[in-house]
């Protein structure tokens, strides 16, 4: 890894990772509502918001709830999301819920097939307004985030790959890290 | 320091097949939005921009013809190895992954970098041109071709629908009597280039957050305050004209209002193209661009159509009449769900 970060959080099958140390492992069956609803509860805060996101948003939520810290800034900490299949979950959910005879489907779906939502619900939660994008990538790809990284104002930024196809397919991987490590600044590393 | 020059541009909609031909018809007030009720697009009838003619892969044919008319112009290289494509959309093909669809679009023209696809609701396209501009001012690239598209389908127009969000007319932005969005498809490309001197440049751009509410605008237009803020940063004076997101719906509109408002721009006249081709969504910001920039090259800043009564509570100066002056620069401003707001400024450069 050429980009030096500062907190890195990683949830996939029935693991939590923080920093590169398994925090967490859960009982319930992985990738389903129950499983994360396990991992919220093990954050012992108070966020009832949670329970109406959708499976993507609730995956990004988790992962930066373990990686928040001090230096979250409300106008210079930037998002950078990625992933392949965008908000494949619930783009089927919303499309199950058009119903023929009983036209007009469920809104709370809608407003979630956007990739982008995550990132606002993040954003909600931390009061984060920095600049924020959403980059559609077939993998995980640490370049691509460092060259996204490079043309986004900011201090810090949270950064990763937030993939739920489906309860068999799915897995949050963010970092953490300050501007000064793109730079080549006194800490860099990279550049 | 490079600067990022338009060098050629193409709007492809059901409005006009060239960037020249959509402003004419809107310079001569015309309107592509009307009554659909085909029910493969909407069950329920509505208001909207749709394409009349078939197009087999319709999304990658719409873009392909629009990226074919904008590099013809520029005379670019799609096969150099400092081009780089730039995808905007929001839905693309739904369940056919974002990245792939671009792929095979970039497979068409040659182009050898990956394209980059860019998905942030209906800021999509403004936020691509700003990273487009930032990229060519770094000096990777010299030449960026930047495409939004959106189709429409049952999916996105039934989905606006259960938000209760479509116009029951032709869209009608900062109106007192506006009641929702036209939705329509387009694909729109623009080339940005550090290789030419002169024309209209893109300075710079910025997008900020609510951090409020994921499909309610903010009370205070705080992110979209905070953008223009950045982006008019370091501007001497005032913009000539506002390109604004205008949606009409009521809380968007108001919304933009007070971020006008709190930004000083009370007195710079105003526009919103949506009644002319509709919310183009992944597309709009590009669409839009374009628009302005025309108008900045010709001098006619274009009316909002539907405006009549002032309908939003700040003081802002919407366009009535298309207006013929010098104009040198335009801010254009977008906002989407998510709670997402960008703007950019577009300057002429002699």
């Amino acid at each position: 890894m050429r980009l030096k970060t500062i907190r890195s959080c990683r949830i996939s099958n029935d693991t939590v990772e923080v920093d590169g140390k398994t925090v967490l492992k859960t009982t319930e069956t992985p990738g389903t509502s129950k499983q994360f609803k396990e991992i919220y509860l093990s954050l012992n805060i108070d966020y009832p918001k949670f329970y109406k996101m959708d499976m993507l948003s609730k995956l990004a939520f988790l992962a930066v709830e373990f990686i928040k810290n001090e230096g979250f800034s409300e106008k210079d900490t930037a998002i950078i999301m990625t992933n392949a299949n965008s908000t494949l979950d619930v783009d089927l959910k919303y499309t199950k819920s058009i119903d023929p005879d009983n036209y007009f489907p469920n809104p709370a779906f809608f407003v979630y097939t956007l990739p982008n939502v995550m990132i606002g619900e993040i954003s909600i939660r931390h009061n984060l307004k920095g600049e924020s994008v959403f980059v559609s990538t077939e993998n995980k790809d640490l370049e691509l985030l460092e060259n996204i990284a490079k043309t986004l104002e900011f201090k810090n930024c949270i950064a990763g790959f937030i993939e739920y196809e489906n309860e068999n397919n799915f897995e949050a991987d963010i970092i953490f890290f300050e501007r000064n490590y793109l730079n080549g600044g006194e800490n860099g590393t990279a550049y | 320091m490079k600067k990022a020059f338009i060098i050629a541009d193409n709007i492809f909609s059901p409005l006009g097949k060239t960037s020249c031909e959509v402003f004419e018809n809107m310079a001569h007030g015309k309107s592509s939005v009307k009554l659909v009720e085909n029910g493969e697009i909407c069950r329920v009838p509505a208001y909207l921009s749709v394409f009349d003619e078939k197009f087999e892969n319709k999304f990658e044919s719409i873009c392909i013809n629009s990226i074919h008319g904008a590099v013809s112009e520029s005379g670019i290289d799609p096969k150099d190895s400092q081009t780089l494509f730039i995808l905007s959309t929001t839905k693309g093909n739904i369940g056919v992954p974002l990245n792939k669809t671009a792929e095979i679009i970039a497979e068409k023209f040659g182009f050898i970098n990956n394209p980059l696809v860019i998905s942030n609701a209906c800021i999509s396209g403004v936020v691509a041109i700003t990273i487009a501009e930032r990229l060519i001012k770094k000096g990777g690239y010299r030449n960026i071709v930047v495409t939004g598209a959106d189709i429409l389908t049952d999916f996105i127009v039934s989905g606006f629908q259960s938000l209760k969000a479509i116009g029951s007319t032709v869209c009608r932005p900062f109106d007192v009597a506006r009641n929702g969005i036209n939705l329509g498809e387009c694909a729109a490309t623009v080339i940005l280039s550090s290789d030419a001197k002169s024309g209209v440049e893109v300075t710079g751009g910025a997008f900020n957050g609510d951090a409020n509410h994921i499909s309610g605008p903010s009370r205070t237009a705080e992110g979209l305050y905070l953008s223009i803020s950045r982006t008019m940063n370091g501007f001497n004076g005032l913009p000539s004209f506002i390109s604004a997101h205008g949606t009409a719906t009521s809380f968007n509109d108001e919304m933009e209002s007070i971020g006008f408002d709190r930004a000083d721009l009370n007195d710079v006249p105003l526009n919103s193209l949506k009644p002319y081709f509709g919310h183009t969504l992944g597309a709009a910001g590009i669409a839009e661009i374009i628009i302005s920039a025309h108008s900045i090259q010709k001098g006619i800043a274009l009316k909002t159509p539907g405006y009549e009564n002032h309908g939003v509570t700040r003081n802002i100066t919407v366009l009535k009449e298309n207006m013929r002056a010098e104009l040198t620069s335009c801010l254009k401003t977008a906002s989407g769900f998510g709670g997402c707001n960008a703007s950019v400024l577009l300057v002429k450069n002699k």
